[in-house]
């Protein structure tokens, strides 16, 4: 199974949240605080990205043949 | 007679005789509130009346906790608990446990003793609550596939979190068969690992509607659930089993999904605050390593970096002076001491000695010092200051 989207997210975050403590307790030499500005900034772009573009993931469970539970598309109009 | 009894033996045996009948341990009566007073020590005593008769009843204090209204004399109501005997008095009341309204009906009598049932076993313990995860990336939905309510929960989960993956758990959610789907439902995703939360519930509808909720089974899913679920019944005012047995009540199920996931608008808001966050702590960090750079720049070492080597310089000019004045000193002083050493030597010279008129007599023993030891006869050396000649002694 792919990473979730929201997974991806949270990770990120998380990271981004780490770079941002690093940062403001400035013990890091200034080229390794630049260093960990610009893997932020990617970070937190990658994470505006998700939050742009993901759309909602829907699946209802049904029996499938012999009665084994399976996942299946679920049709739901107007979710906007 | 051959049984005599005290008072107190006798109300005991009849205490004991009431203790042993069970259809007396868990009676529900509905009678007419009169002398109702409420003690300081919390208890609350009371007569239920109907037109024929009269009951004395306790509520003590630690069943008082249930009581959702104030009572009052005249009013019409259902008390539940156990008839005994308080051998004091020789009277026997109603122990309530519960005292509720009259007119709830059925449905909201078992509610209650349902959920007092659970209540006294634990299930409702905050103890037990589960935190809901901070991003769920699988929520599973538990409902009606068709509805107002999953619609609902669907579009607001679409607009405040769209990156989770919903799955749904399609149950029947009013009938008999519904408490069992929904329970198996829970249990399903739990032993499938399904999800990280679970949403279970549906939209309003009566009490009746509602029931399958207010049920043993689900109650008893819900609690034993390891993923954390958020109870979703009815409307704002509709309380079920279902929301005190789960970890998070909603209100309602759109509120549910608002509870369930952040909010993207919020992240967008925060990703924009911690990109500020870290843009002013580079700022500072630059800032404060300029402002050293500045105050190194001001050093004198920096300043004038030559000077050190030149005080250095100095130094060595003026010791190496000095060593030159030692070494001259030095010298002076041995030459004086030779001049007069050579002067002293000089005045200890036999020659001048024989300059100012004596003159050495020697043999050939050596220089004669005395003339005892002269011999007669003999010659002697006679030196002069400028020659040596030879005499003899005569006597």
């Amino acid at each position: 199974m792919p990473k979730s989207k929201s997974k991806s997210f949270e990770e990120n975050l998380n990271r981004l949240e780490e770079i941002v403590r690093q940062l403001e307790d400035g013990s890091a030499p200034l080229e390794e605080s630049m260093k960990l500005f610009r893997e932020g900034t990617a970070l937190a772009a990658s994470c505006g990205k998700l939050l742009d573009e993901a759309e909602l993931e829907i699946v209802k469970l049904t029996k499938g043949p012999e009665g084994t539970i399976v996942e299946a598309p679920f049709e739901h109009e107007d979710l906007t | 007679m051959e049984n005599i009894l005290t008072v107190t033996q006798l109300n005991n045996l009849i205490k004991a005789a009431f203790d042993n009948v069970p259809a007396l341990q868990n009676v529900c009566v509905r009678g007419e509130l009169s002398n109702y007073k409420l003690y300081p020590s919390g208890h609350h005593y009371f007569t239920l009346k109907d037109a024929e008769g009269s009951l004395k009843c306790v509520l003590f204090k630690g069943n008082a906790w249930s009581l959702r209204f104030k009572p009052q004399n005249g009013m019409s109501v259902l008390a539940v608990g156990r008839v005994s005997v308080y051998p004091r008095d020789g009277a026997y009341q109603l122990y309530c446990t519960r005292l509720i309204p009259d007119g709830a009906g059925d449905l909201q009598m078992a509610f209650d003793q349902l959920k007092e049932r659970l209540w006294r076993e634990g299930l409702f313990d905050q103890a037990h609550k589960q935190a809901l995860p901070r991003f769920p990336h699988r929520i599973g939905i538990v409902t009606s596939p068709a509805g107002a309510a999953v619609h609902d929960m669907l579009r607001i989960l679409g607009k405040r979190w769209p990156l989770s993956k919903v799955i749904l758990l399609p149950v029947r959610v009013q009938g008999e068969e519904a408490a069992g789907e929904i329970a198996r439902a829970i249990a399903y995703a739990n032993r499938e690992a399904l999800c990280e939360l679970l949403i279970v519930g549906r939209g309003g509808g009566s009490m009746e509607d509602l029931w399958a909720f207010n049920e043993e089974p689900v109650a008893r899913a819900i609690c034993a659930s390891k993923i954390p679920v958020i109870s979703a019944v009815g409307h704002e005012p509709d309380v079920t089993i279902s929301d005190f047995a789960a970890d998070l009540r909603a209100a309602t199920p759109s509120n549910a999904a608002e509870l369930a996931v952040p909010d993207r608008a919020e992240l967008r808001a925060r990703l924009e605050g911690l990109q500020r966050q870290m843009a002013a702590a580079l700022q500072r960090q630059a800032q404060s390593a300029r402002g050293r750079l500045e105050a190194l720049r001001k050093r004198p070492v920096l300043k004038d970096p030559l000077r050190p080597v030149q005080d250095r310089r100095q130094t060595l000019d003026r010791l190496t002076e000095r060593l030159a004045a030692a070494e001259a000193s030095v010298i002076s002083g041995q030459k004086t001491r030779l001049t007069r050493l050579a002067a002293s030597l000089d005045a200890m010279s036999p020659l001048k000695v024989l300059a100012r008129g004596y003159a050495v007599v020697s043999d050939e023993r050596g220089i004669v010092t005395k003339a005892s030891v002269l011999i007669p006869g003999r010659e002697v050396k006679i030196q002069f200051q400028d020659d040596a000649v030879s005499a003899v002694i005569r006597e």
